[in-house]
């Protein structure tokens, strides 16, 4: 009786995949990812790199559905990703005052269940906190961002995924990136794609590569992406 | 008053106050004093004045009568009143300005047949007791409010039709200053239809934020609680010891027992604990903690948790000696569990708040905050951090879209100083010297000029470009048009 009630309640976090708001990254990784206790960290160098703003697009859908919280220990966050969609939920911003205080309060919340998304921007974290980090995102079924710098990837990681996202000159139209899998929990890492988001519309889509014999490797799934769609 | 003092009756009777450099003022006054033309607010001179004419001309009838006004024996006589009218139904209460009793009748209208027996009985009962009375039956606090200091017959408003029933009232329905009031007369608004009929977001800025929160209160978009004059009799309590106790945990483990008996005062009552109080003895002198919660609960868990957690944050120096648990403040508990599987939107929003409660207690209540957006164009006031604790306004959560184009996602507390050359005076930066290396500019977008605050302490006159470095990285800068010089106000990250 408690399957069928279990099975029939089919609450919509278990029916997403991670990233659904931007099937190119997804298409990226191995395998379909289910958000539910996914800790994802992304890489990125320096500030303005817009690695905030194309996480946010990725996961716009869930920030829609459920409660988010935003770890601010520098005070400066600015809801301006907000303005996306008019059904996106109010933040909890946290502020906590030391790195412990800050190291606890990323485990409460994703610990807890009623946030879908834990989101955080820490520079050094100990693997055993990094361990802490990841068991409480799989107690509290929600996922969790990670915000760190791109000298990170040299040190051990509990996540399940490392997106490398570096900065490239934009065009007219919008701004670029080239995003790499690092790390994905149970596959192989280094596939690439770049991204472009147009300044007027926010939409992200797949810069084609044009043929380069020393490109990145690359997954089918990401070649299936298609270049130049609208993600 | 005129209850206790009966020969007043018939009499000409007023009530004043002192209201500092404006004198003596009226606070209020009997129908045969407003009869004669005394209105509260007017100088006691002038009433003087004015009945002492009317005795005159009439030379009839007693000497009116002069009283300061007693807020605090009125407030006492009102709650008198609300433990008199617990015979109606549990939940008693009386309303922000001190002047009405607000009966949370939920599931006792069957008691006497229906609604409209029960409002009967009570207007009888008061009336019987000499007392001009008003009613009314909402859906919400603010609905009936307004229907009953509008419409002089006892009146039930039918379930969702709140809204319907206070649209042809006048502004003082809502439970509005007068000054708001006065303001929106002035554009032509005299009923609530009409002020709902304005544009919503332009609200606030004109006539301060308690004017959305009375609106929705009054419709039931945001949940409004009174406290019941159940609890006249403070719940309190305490532990004492010879020896003191240093230990945080033990005092922990001291405490505990106290907060499960003071639940289980309350769980008969239906009631949860919002603000709760303890005060420790300590070698060193008395220490108070104060918790305000989320949302009401009996969870004698989740007290100790946040009691430890508040251990942690702020230790003794010295050992406790005395405990004192005082319950400041209590609510109505939601809705028990219905089904047999809970729903999980309901979990998640319990499980949320008592997260919201855990944060609060280590971080203390400013370090837990959620945004509010302002109509105001300097970006760092387009944007206030509230504590979540103090005010959960979800539905009043309506960012520009606008935001997401033309705002970084980090915004400096104050704008760094830093070099940029320009081919033209005013024109875009080509060329940035910051955190000590040089940065040129691929492309920019702009400029956004800002010209405002000159309500403040002084004119903020600034030009906002986007720009993108050669590296890909978006920074948002401004020059000051006053001086020319340039500074980095915020990150595209």
């Amino acid at each position: 009786m408690l399957r069928i009630a279990t099975e029939s309640e089919g609450t919509p976090a278990e029916e997403q995949t991670a990233f659904a708001g931007l099937p190119a990254l997804a298409a990226l990784l191995p395998h379909a990812v289910s958000p539910r206790g996914l800790l994802v960290e992304w890489l990125s160098e320096g500030s303005g790199s817009g690695v905030v703003s194309l996480a946010a697009r990725s996961v716009l859908q869930q920030l829609e559905q459920t409660a988010w919280a935003v770890i601010d220990p520098d005070g400066d966050f600015f809801p301006a990703m907000c303005g996306w969609s008019p059904s996106m939920s109010r933040p909890l911003v946290l502020r906590p005052g030391s790195a412990q205080d800050l190291f606890w309060t990323v485990e409460q919340c994703l610990r807890c269940p009623g946030l879908g998304l834990t989101w955080c921007r820490v520079e050094r974290a100990p693997p055993l906190v990094l361990r802490r980090w990841k068991l409480a995102a799989e107690t509290g079924g929600g996922t969790g961002f990670l915000f760190r710098p791109a000298s990170a990837r040299k040190q051990p990681t509990w996540a399940d995924l490392r997106w490398l996202v570096t900065t490239q000159p934009g065009t007219a139209a919008g701004r670029r990136w080239r995003i790499e899998t690092l790390y994905c929990r149970g596959g192989f890492s280094g596939a690439a794609v770049i991204l472009e988001q147009h300044h007027a519309t926010g939409a992200v889509r797949v810069v084609a590569e044009l043929g380069s014999a020393t490109g990145a490797p690359r997954t089918p799934q990401a070649a299936r992406a298609g270049a130049g769609a609208v993600c | 008053m005129l209850h206790e003092h009966p020969r007043l009756r018939g009499r000409a009777l007023v009530l004043f106050a002192d209201a500092g450099q404006r004198g003596l003022r009226v606070t209020a006054c009997s129908a045969e004093a407003a009869q004669a033309g005394v209105r509260p607010g007017w100088p006691l001179a002038e009433a003087r004045a004015m009945l002492s004419g009317v005795r005159s001309r009439k030379q009839t009838g007693a000497a009116p009568t002069w009283r300061r006004s007693d807020p605090a024996g009125d407030r006492e006589s009102l709650q008198r009143l609300a433990l008199d009218a617990q015979q109606f139904c549990p939940f008693v209460g009386i309303d922000d300005a001190g002047e009405s009793l607000l009966l949370d009748i939920t599931g006792c209208a069957h008691l006497w047949q229906d609604e409209r027996g029960l409002l009967q009985e009570v207007v009888t009962r008061f009336r019987s007791q000499a007392y001009v009375t008003q009613a009314a039956i909402a859906d919400t606090i603010g609905g009936a409010w307004g229907v009953a200091h509008t419409l002089s017959k006892p009146t039930i408003v039918p379930p969702g039709e709140t809204a319907a029933a206070l649209r042809p009232l006048p502004l003082g329905a809502l439970r509005f200053p007068a000054a708001v009031i006065s303001g929106l007369q002035d554009f032509g608004v005299t009923t609530v239809g009409g002020l709902w009929d304005l544009p919503r977001d332009s609200l606030p800025s004109r006539f301060g934020r308690d004017l959305l929160r009375r609106l929705d209160q009054a419709t039931g978009k945001l949940r409004e609680t009174f406290t019941p004059e159940r609890f006249a009799e403070p719940l309190v309590e305490i532990w004492a010891a010879e020896e003191p106790l240093t230990d945080q945990m033990q005092l922990a483990t001291v405490c505990r027992p106290l907060l499960d008996r003071l639940l289980a005062a309350l769980t008969p009552q239906r009631a949860g604990l919002l603000d709760w109080r303890c005060r420790f003895e300590t070698v060193s002198g008395p220490v108070e903690w104060d918790w305000r919660l989320s949302q009401p609960t009996t969870d004698g868990r989740h007290l100790d948790q946040l009691f430890r957690l508040r251990c942690e944050r702020e230790p003794f120096p010295h050992g406790v000696t005395g405990l004192r648990i005082e319950v400041l403040r209590v609510g109505l508990l939601a809705e028990q569990q219905s089904t047999l599987f809970e729903d999980q939107r309901d979990a998640g929003g319990r499980d949320l708040l008592q997260l919201v409660d855990r944060l609060a207690s280590r971080l203390g209540e400013g370090a837990v905050l959620q945004p509010v957006f302002l109509p105001d164009p300097q970006p760092e006031y387009s944007c206030r951090m509230e504590p979540w604790t103090s005010a959960p306004r979800e539905h009043e959560f309506r960012p520009d879209p606008l935001l997401a184009r033309n705002r970084p996602s980090r915004l400096l507390r104050v704008p760094q100083s830093l070099e940029a050359m320009s081919v033209v005076p005013d024109g875009p930066p080509l060329r940035l010297f910051w955190q000590g290396r040089r940065w040129n500019v691929h492309q920019s977008w702009g400029p956004e000029r800002i010209d405002t605050g000159w309500w403040r302490t002084r004119d903020v006159r600034r030009d906002y470009y986007r720009v993108e470095t050669e590296e890909g990285r978006h920074l948002w800068l401004f020059r000051r048009r006053d001086t020319s010089q340039w500074f980095l106000h915020g990150f595209f990250d």
